[in-house]
Formats: structure tokens, C-alpha cells, sequence
């Protein structure tokens, strides 16, 4: 099977281009060899992350490296994948992750998988689904021996330390492209895959403390209704519905939310969402694909000693 | 200017392919222009209304969707149409394969474009491959462009700014404007006018991907703690099951 490379970026000044849940998810995927690649501008202050990936890592560094700069990182990866007889190359399932994914196949003249779901071995290959737009229908795709796909997954990090190489990055192209943030470009939670959110049904500030615990353990990010904002039990940024940020990871947990309109125009495109809430007829869980009817804290309290 | 449109029917309607005994069905009765490429049309129009020019469209749809999604663009401004018959654009499998007979149909008919908008395809390579083959600048995912060149790119949390430079692919998304509607007697015009067929040697079979539609819905599952202790510990093995928790 061909070995497998995952392409991060990472640059100091522009908090995106990479994604901490499907690097740490991408080892449950591929049996294959698997490799990370990074390009960043700050490789010592990364490194550790990497270490911790499960996956032998090479980073890039330029103090000069920007995200905008495309072309010396595709003519990097040219260089070092042109002349391989099989391989398959893995970006984000992001905007930035499927125009680098597009422009690279293009210049290996391999096919490029955008978006890719539901990972799998099949006849010692692999096989992917894409969506055809926002139809019921998918393709179903057996990967050529080279192949370029986009792909988000979930995980967490690992105990153990794997290598991480560092290496110079030439930058041949200089870059006039300008990057501007936006407003909620600071918020984590704005733009997290997973998501654990506490609700009024946790009774008090103290009780997200462990909501905090099971975030960290899920490598996700906490997030909050507004009645528990208003007590002021969690900063105000962290308030998810109609009077904050709409939001939509991949995965969502609700826990002690009874899912009020107002919260869950926040949410409801969510991916998976998965309730604990005491009340059986709570709202919540018609927008639930798992849940748990029980005391949240008491469910959280499980989560964090099985996890 | 010498502009090129590739246009799509928008994959909006959630019935276009249906299934029943694993046999997909295919209904086009519900496929229009997609918004984008109604934008990339105005854009097109826009351009040479200032630097004049000629306005071609390509479509790689199939049958009755091709031809009404051309007649649309001629309704809106294009000034000639071109179906292609052979394969499937949105199949990446073929993706290169067809935009590499393309690329040689333009040659060989001795068409060179200045610019070639092909709408929303960040779900594809298509035209990063025109781009890259063509020599031609390439700048995708465009959520703001002027007919200075001006480009604005959305990222997940921000926007790249810059300039374009010609020849250029570009690829973009509905916000660059908002389209125009096209009067009666264009509309009237376009339904009788000209579609050129062109068609291509059929692709291997086996390099084809096969369509399925999901007819199953995924399971709901709510557990009950106060009749299953063990609740906690079954919802964590479902989920690790199936790939929503690591």
C-alpha cells in the first residue's frame, strides 16, 4: 500500500492551515507508512505538537515561510514526490488544503480528491467516497497507487514520542498576497472540528472544570449556552447560538443543554451531535444522533476516568 | 478579450440521484445553472462591457442538462455554446483525463483565451489542471474580484488579498456579484440558438467511479443511565465504532 504523507502548515503569524484533530486522527485511518509534512516559520516552537503526532515528521523552516506563499511550497513537494512511484498525499479538508491539493495534482499529474469521506481498504487499495455536491449520491473511488485527496478525521495526541526532522525551506517565490483576519480569527471555538459544550443543567461554575478536563482529553474545544455566559460561569466568546457564533464541527457534545432555539441555530449543522441531558423530551436530543438520558456531570465524571 | 465560461448544472437537489434495489437513477429534470456560474457569466459580461471581447461557454454536462444550462448562458450574454458528450467532470477519476482532451480541443480549433472562469470547483482539480497546462495564472475560490483584477480569497479564518495577473484560470464563488437576469427576447433568442457538440474517445471503464446513494439512515441511539449503568461505557464503544470518537 502506498506510504502516506499528511501536508501542515504552519505559520506564527496566520492561525490556520493546519489541524491538530485529523493530525492526531490520521494514524486510525491508514495502515500504511505515514509520514507528516510541515512548512513553518517557527519550527522549534512546533515541534514538541509534532512529536507527539504518531507519525515521523519533517518540518520545512523558513523565518521567512507565509502561508500565502503556494508556490514554494508546491515546488518543494514536486520536487520530492515527482519521481516516487507511489505515494499518497494528504491536505485538509479546508479551502486553503484543497487549492494546494488541486495545484499539486495538477503539477504531478496524479488525481486529487477533494473533501474525501469513508476512508477504506479495499483489494489492497484504498478506497474513499465524495459527495456529489448536496445530492444523496457519492462517488465511490479506488485511489491509484498516486493520489492526492483532502480529508478531515478526528483523534488525540500520543504518549509516545515519535522523530521530527527539521530541514531548511529555499523560498524561490516571494509572495505579494496580503492576509487579513477575521473578526473571530482569535476564537478556537469558531473554528473547532469537535466541540464540548455545558449547559444550565450543569448547576455551577465549578462543574466545568471537568467539562474543561473531557475538552482537553477529546482535543476539542469548550463551548457554552448563553444562560450559563450570562452567569458568568464561562467568558462570554464562548457562547454558541443566535446572539454569538454559529458554528458547525464535526462533532458535538451537549451536555446539560436542553437545546432552546436560540442555542441551537448555533449548532444544528453540526456534523454528529451527541446529548446527556436528564430530561427525555429535552429538544436536544432531536437534533441527536447518541446520547445519554442521565445527569451530565455525572456522565462527564465516567467520560474523563474511561477516556 | 477572449473569455471562456465552463459552466455546471448546481447540485443542489437532494433527489438527483435516487436509488432502489442498488440500482442508482439519475434525474435531471431538476438541474439549472449554478449560482456561481451565473456570477462568473456577470463577471465575464462585466469585463467586456469595459475591454470589449467575446464571451464563449463550455459545458462537460450531459444530454437535456447541457443544453438547457447553455441556452441559459447565451440567455445571459455568451455569445457561442459548446456541449462536450463524452464522461463525467464531477468524477475526479476522469477529471484529468477530460480536461486534457479539452486542452487539446482548443488547440486543435486554435482558441487561446485571456481568462477562464469555471465557477465554484474547490470540490475539483479541473481547472488547476487547465491552469497548469495552459501556462496560465491560476487563482481559485474567489470570493471578491474587480474588473481591476482586484482578488480576495476566503481561508477559514480570513481572506488573502491580490491582484491577478492575465492569462489567468479563475475559479469562484457566487459572492463576486450579483448576476443579471436575462430579458424575454434574449431568452427567446437563446433557445433557438446554435449549441456545437463536441465529443471525445470514451475513458477505460474501470477508470470510472461508480455512483452510490446511502439509503440507510445512520442509527440514532439514546441510552438510559438510570436503567443501564453501563450507558457511559457503550456510548464511548459506538462512537469509537464508528469513527466519531479516537
Amino acid at each position: 500500500m502506498a506510504p502516506t504523507y499528511y501536508i501542515q502548515l504552519e505559520d506564527k503569524n496566520i492561525p490556520e492551515g493546519n489541524d491538530s484533530n485529523t493530525l492526531f486522527g490520521l494514524k486510525y485511518n491508514f495502515k500504511s507508512n505515514k509520514n507528516v509534512l510541515v512548512f513553518s516559520n517557527h519550527a522549534s516552537e512546533i515541534k514538541e505538537k509534532y512529536e507527539h503526532s504518531g507519525m515521523p515528521t519533517t518540518i520545512y523552516n523558513s523565518e521567512n515561510y507565509s502561508i500565502a506563499n503556494f508556490a514554494s511550497v508546491l515546488k518543494t513537494l514536486k520536487e520530492k514526490f515527482a519521481f516516487k512511484e507511489s505515494y499518497l498525499i494528504i491536505f485538509d479538508s479546508s479551502n486553503i488544503g484543497n487549492s494546494l491539493g488541486a495545484r499539486l495534482a495538477a503539477m504531478l499529474d496524479t488525481s486529487f480528491v477533494a473533501n474525501a469521506e469513508n476512508i477504506q481498504e479495499c483489494d489492497n487499495n484504498i478506497c474513499v467516497d465524495k459527495k456529489i455536491g448536496k445530492t444523496e449520491g457519492s462517488y465511490k473511488i479506488s485511489l491509484e497507487s498516486k493520489a492526492i485527496i483532502s480529508t478531515a478525521c478526528n483523534g488525540t495526541l500520543e504518549d509516545e514520542k515519535n522523530d521530527v526532522k527539521i530541514i531548511n525551506l529555499t523560498l524561490n517565490y516571494k509572495s505579494n498576497i496580503k492576509y487579513i483576519s477575521e473578526k473571530n480569527s482569535n476564537n478556537d471555538l469558531a473554528y473547532a472540528k469537535v466541540v464540548v459544550a455545558g449547559g444550565k443543567g450543569l448547576n455551577s461554575a465549578e462543574n466545568f472544570k471537568p467539562l474543561q478536563i473531557l475538552a482537553t482529553k477529546l482535543n476539542a474545544s469548550l463551548g457554552a449556552t448563553k444562560a450559563v455566559t450570562d452567569q458568568g460561569w464561562v467568558d462570554e466568546s464562548k457562547m454558541i447560538g443566535i446572539s454569538n457564533l454559529k458554528i458547525a464541527p464535526q462533532v458535538y457534545y451537549a451536555f446539560g443543554i436542553s437545546g432552546a432555539v436560540q442555542h441551537t441555530i448555533g449548532m444544528n449543522k453540526s456534523r454528529y451531535v451527541i446529548a446527556v441531558n436528564t430530561d427525555a423530551s429535552a429538544p436536544i436530543f432531536k437534533l441527536a444522533d447518541y446520547g445519554i438520558i442521565g445527569d451530565a456531570n455525572l456522565v462527564i465524571k465516567q467520560l474523563n476516568n474511561l477516556l | 478579450m477572449k473569455i471562456a465560461v465552463i459552466i455546471k448544472a448546481g447540485l443542489e437537489h437532494l433527489q438527483t440521484y435516487t436509488s432502489y434495489k442498488n440500482k442508482v437513477t439519475y434525474h435531471p429534470e431538476n438541474l439549472f445553472l449554478s449560482t456561481e456560474d451565473k456570477s462568473a457569466l456577470e463577471y465575464a459580461l462585466q469585463l467586456i462591457e469595459v475591454k470589449g471581447g467575446l464571451i464563449d461557454a463550455y459545458s462537460f454536462e450531459q444530454g437535456e442538462v447541457a443544453d438547457r444550462i447553455l441556452h441559459e448562458a447565451m440567455a445571459l450574454g455568451a455569445n457561442t455554446a459548446t456541449k462536450i458528450v463524452t464522461g463525467d467532470l464531477k468524477d475526479p477519476m476522469q477529471q484529468n483525463y477530460l480536461v486534457k482532451k479539452l486542452i487539446q480541443y482548443l488547440k486543435n480549433e486554435g482558441k487561446k483565451y485571456d481568462l477562464i472562469i469555471t465557477g465554484y470547483s474547490s470540490f475539483s482539480q479541473f481547472a488547476a489542471i487547465i491552469a497548469d497546462k495552459l501556462k496560465m495564472n491560476y487563482y481559485d475560490q474567489l470570493t471578491n474580484i474587480d474588473v481591476n483584477f482586484n482578488y480576495e480569497m476566503k481561508l477559514e479564518k480570513g481572506i488573502l488579498k491580490g491582484q491577478c495577473e492575465l492569462p489567468m484560470v479563475i475559479t469562484n464563488l457566487s459572492s463576486i456579484n450579483t448576476p443579471r437576469l436575462a430579458n424575454f427576447s434574449a431568452v427567446k433568442k437563446a433557445i433557438n440558438s446554435k449549441i456545437t457538440e463536441v465529443s471525445f474517445k470514451k475513458l477505460n471503464k474501470q477508470k470510472v467511479s461508480q455512483i452510490k446513494v446511502e439509503t440507510e439512515k445512520s442509527e440514532k441511539m439514546i441510552f438510559n443511565l438510570d436503567n443501564d449503568p453501563d450507558a457511559t461505557s457503550k456510548l464511548i464503544t459506538l462512537l469509537e465504532r464508528n469513527g466519531i470518537m479516537r
